[in-house]
């Protein structure tokens, strides 16, 4: 048994290793096309390779990764992002080692050794049979359920159980996805899995944290490291936008942040309250900031943009503030909270509970709203728009409302005649006015004649 | 205060009676310094107060007659006028929860009473019946501290008025993170909403020690006080003010004869003879236990014979309960709420979360009940009205 730290842990220390800028580069620039092709990879020393040629392998892997660091220190956003591709690329390769010691030895380097044990070490010091004790299956039978993950069938062991100390698992402890015993945590691999890519990816931020100092103070470094900075500025933006407006066709490196007339009438709404009156509903804010994060927004970002709209913000620093509303945008980016990718809500959810522009807006203002921002459009289908949307509203046909809008707005009608989603209006939008012109379009041209 | 409660009392007692020593041995003297402390002084708060030692507090005490004191945290540099503890860095403070009888009332938007507490009482009232509440929940966060979190000492303290105060002693809980205190109250909290909570068969399978101590210490007196207590005495409300009775004091009330064996089968149709009413505003009554039975899709046979089973049970456990409950899923699940709703602890978590929170101080005078915030050192034999007052300790 061995009890070192394996060298596919990028954050073990590697020991002496030196190599000058170019190399660094170079290793930097194969590490980052394996990266984003996504064809996650693992190292492990064959027996047959000599010394040699495994430290050139080590050398290649951590001078790579450290490259990569530097490079990403300059800017918060493609921090985040490599700190998202490595940590996919670790938890490939945690769950995938055959070894279930080299999983022990990973877990006691992120949570120190005194925090990790095995079952048979914790049945010794408190001299019980915590299977028996709980009568508990030893063996689950779960393995099934993660053959079909996305790492296909190289998962392994994640069935087996460990002790973690409660104090390094709060996530886990918040949902009770643990039985507790003497404060440690008896957790499946399974269980801890994303606690574990999440204390890699909080430990890797820091790392990098550190790293920006190094290239702050060294102008040769800053400009050595340019090229791969710029390689990642590429693909980080082009990269940015969430699974789910790629699936709506929005084209990968759209800025939709930018484009605010892609924006639903609720999210152009709530923008709007929150910067003339600086606060918005609780579940307002879950709203807006969800539909931000998926439209790319970085947690940065919405510190950012948050701060600067608030009124919660007088009389505090941005360091202050971050600390306030951090919370809340780590669970909406699934960083605590058991790590759920939260997906806005319905626009029935949004009539309901939230917040919809036709539900909540009362008629007289949507008309004035209406009658300003389109004075340039032809008064005539303006005032046709307004008569059937003040209808509609007034039947509590919101979704409807919404469609018409879009009609009017786009010239194009949406099947069914109504929105369900926030994001489909702005998927919708989105081709209306950038799809490229080969693009089969769903969605009919209008009729005036329903 | 109470009229009587002078502050010439409370300067004998801080000068003479009040155990210093004691008190140091549950907050430890290094960092006595910058630790902060908070005191009602002429119906003031004083805060942001710290002391260079532990006589000099008390003299503070004896000489402002304090009449409420409280302990905060430890900061970087002893908190004062100019160094107040928003702006200041907090080193530790002690692990501490409240357990406070009013967290089981609750109102509606008509301020009708549709808390938990069925006794009558509220606010500060409390009675033998409703201190169970307190006591239960105590008892159940210190086995889940001590057997959970391996946490090997805890303290309770009286709180002076209607609760407790428990201190969990080990030093590691000092350095607990926020992130870390917060995983804990998580762990353990079920309610959020007052009138809402989470059912005992969402707790998911892994937290096996908290699902077998709810059995253990909380299944058995829910039937034994509240299911069985609604059996016997039904819960009748007025139709028109919404005003709850409980049957055998009402009729009694209103007939003025003594209302023996009220029988739940036999209830509405004694009130529909005897045309009872309610006794605030002649309004129609409705016996609501039987609805509620109803709704957890039981027959009065049946929740007969459920509380035979529970009484006859000696030690409860989760293999138990299955024995017992029906094999219904809707039945099973409305209990499973109505156990949780009804009788699992309600902790205030900002009291274990806040580092800036302040906690009464311990062996403190409560300043409107008179009463000394003492250690108890046996939960299930203590009572609030049993704790010594400053009027004892001046004897
Ligand atoms: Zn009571
Ligand atoms: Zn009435």
């Amino acid at each position: 048994m061995s009890t070192e730290v394996p060298d596919w842990f990028v954050l073990k220390d590697p020991g002496n290793i030196s190599l000058d800028i170019e190399v660094g580069n170079k290793y930097a620039d194969e590490r980052l096309d394996r990266l984003i092709s996504e064809d996650l990879w693992n190292i492990s020393r064959p027996s047959w390779m000599s010394d040699d040629e495994w430290n050139k392998i080590i050398v290649e892997e951590f001078g790579g990764h450290t490259f990569l660091k530097l490079a990403v220190s300059q800017d918060p956003r493609l921090t985040t992002w490599l700190i998202e591709v490595e940590g996919d690329l670790f938890e490939f390769r945690f769950i995938s080692t055959s070894s279930l010691d080299e999983k022990i030895n990973v877990l006691k380097e992120l949570y120190s050794t005194e925090n990790v044990k095995e079952i048979q070490e914790i049945n010794e010091m408190y001299g019980i049979d915590i299977y028996r004790h709980f009568s508990i299956a030893n063996i689950e039978t779960r393995s099934v359920k993660y053959t079909k993950s996305r790492f296909g069938s190289n998962v392994r062991d994640l069935e087996k159980k460990v002790a973690i100390h409660f104090t390094k698992i709060p996530a886990i402890i918040s949902a009770r996805k643990v039985l507790l015993y003497k404060g440690w945590g008896i957790v499946t691999l399974a269980d801890i899995r994303l606690a574990v890519k999440r204390e890699f990816e909080k430990q890797l931020r820091e790392v990098v944290e550190k790293s920006k100092e190094l290239v702050v103070n060294d102008e040769g470094l800053k400009a050595a490291i340019k090229p791969i900075f710029d390689k990642i500025q590429k693909i980080a933006k082009s990269r940015r936008l969430s699974k789910d407006y790629l699936s709506l066709g929005i084209d990968e490196g759209v800025e939709i942040l930018t484009k605010s007339e892609l924006f639903p009438p609720c999210i152009q709404e709530l923008i709007g309250i929150l910067k003339s009156e600086g606060h918005l509903a609780h579940m307002e804010n879950w709203q807006l900031g969800i539909f931000l994060k998926k439209a790319g927004m970085t947690v940065e970002e919405q510190q950012r943009f948050w701060y600067e709209n608030s009124v919660d913000n007088i009389g505090i620093s941005f360091e202050q503030f971050k600390q306030r509303v951090n919370y809340q945008l780590k669970h909406m980016y699934g960083k605590v909270g058991g790590g759920i990718d939260y997906s806005p809500p319905s626009c029935t959810k949004c009539i309901n509970s939230y917040f919809c522009y036709w539900a909540h807006k009362r008629t007289d203002k949507i008309i004035e709203d209406m009658k300003i921002r389109f004075a340039e459009k032809d008064k005539k289908s303006l005032d046709a728009a307004i008569e059937d949307i003040s209808k509609l509203q007034r039947d509590q046909q919101y979704k409807k409302a919404c469609a018409r809008y879009f009609r009017f707005l786009t010239g194009w009608s949406i099947k069914g005649n109504h929105i369900n989603q926030m994001m489909s209006y702005t998927g919708l939008a989105y081709k209306r006015f950038y799809g490229k012109k080969d693009a089969k379009v769903e969605e009919e041209e209008a009729e005036d004649n329903d | 205060m109470t009229e009587n409660l002078t502050s010439d009392m409370l300067s004998e007692y801080y000068k003479k009676k009040f155990p210093l020593d004691r008190f140091i041995s549950y907050i430890g003297l290094e960092d006595f310094e910058t630790r902060e402390f908070m005191f009602i002084v002429n119906k003031n708060v004083v805060r942001n107060i710290s002391f260079r030692t532990p006589e000099k507090m008390k003299e503070y005490m004896y000489s402002n007659s304090v009449e409420s004191a409280y302990v905060g945290a430890v900061y970087d540099k002893p908190p004062s006028k100019n160094n107040r503890v928003q702006d200041i860095g907090w080193k530790y403070r002690e692990f501490i929860f409240d357990i406070d009888l009013s967290d089981y009332d609750a109102h509606d938007s008509e301020g009708n009473y549709v808390g938990v507490r069925t006794c009558g009482c509220e606010k500060y009232v409390y009675c033998e019946f409703c201190w169970n509440l307190a006591l239960e929940a105590a008892l159940f966060i210190d086995e889940t501290m001590k057997e959970d979190f391996g946490f090997k000492e805890m303290k309770w303290f009286f709180s002076g008025r209607r609760g407790v105060h428990g201190w969990v002693m080990d030093n590691e809980t000092r350095s607990l993170t926020n992130e870390q205190r917060i995983s804990i109250l998580n762990y353990l909290t079920m309610i959020n909403d007052p009138t809402r909570s989470q059912s005992l068969e969402e707790i998911p399978n892994e937290a096996k020690p908290l699902r077998n101590r709810i059995f253990s210490l909380l299944v058995k007196p829910y039937f034994e006080y509240v299911f069985l207590q609604d059996l016997e005495n039904p819960v009748l409300q007025c139709q028109n003010c919404k005003s709850k009775f409980r049957a055998y004091e009402l009729i009694k009330e209103v007939t003025g004869r003594k209302a023996e064996g009220v029988r739940f089968d036999t209830l509405d149709k004694r009130i529909r003879d005897q045309n009872i009413k309610c006794k605030y505003c002649s309004g129609p009554l409705l016996n609501v236990t039987k609805i509620e039975l109803e709704n957890f899709g039981l027959t009065e046979l049946k929740a007969s014979k459920l509380i035979k089973q529970v009484k006859g049970t000696k030690v409860f456990d989760h293999n138990q309960y299955n024995l017992i409950m029906p094999y219904d899923w809707k039945v099973r699940r409305n209990i499973g709420n109505d156990i949780i709703l009804r009788r699992y602890p309600r902790i205030d978590k900002a009291v274990s979360t806040d580092i800036k929170r302040v906690s009464r101080l311990p062996y403190s005078v409560h300043g409107s009940t008179g009463k000394i915030a003492i250690e108890i050192k046996d939960l299930k034999k203590f009572y609030p009205d049993s704790a010594p007052t400053i009027w004892d300790a001046l004897v």
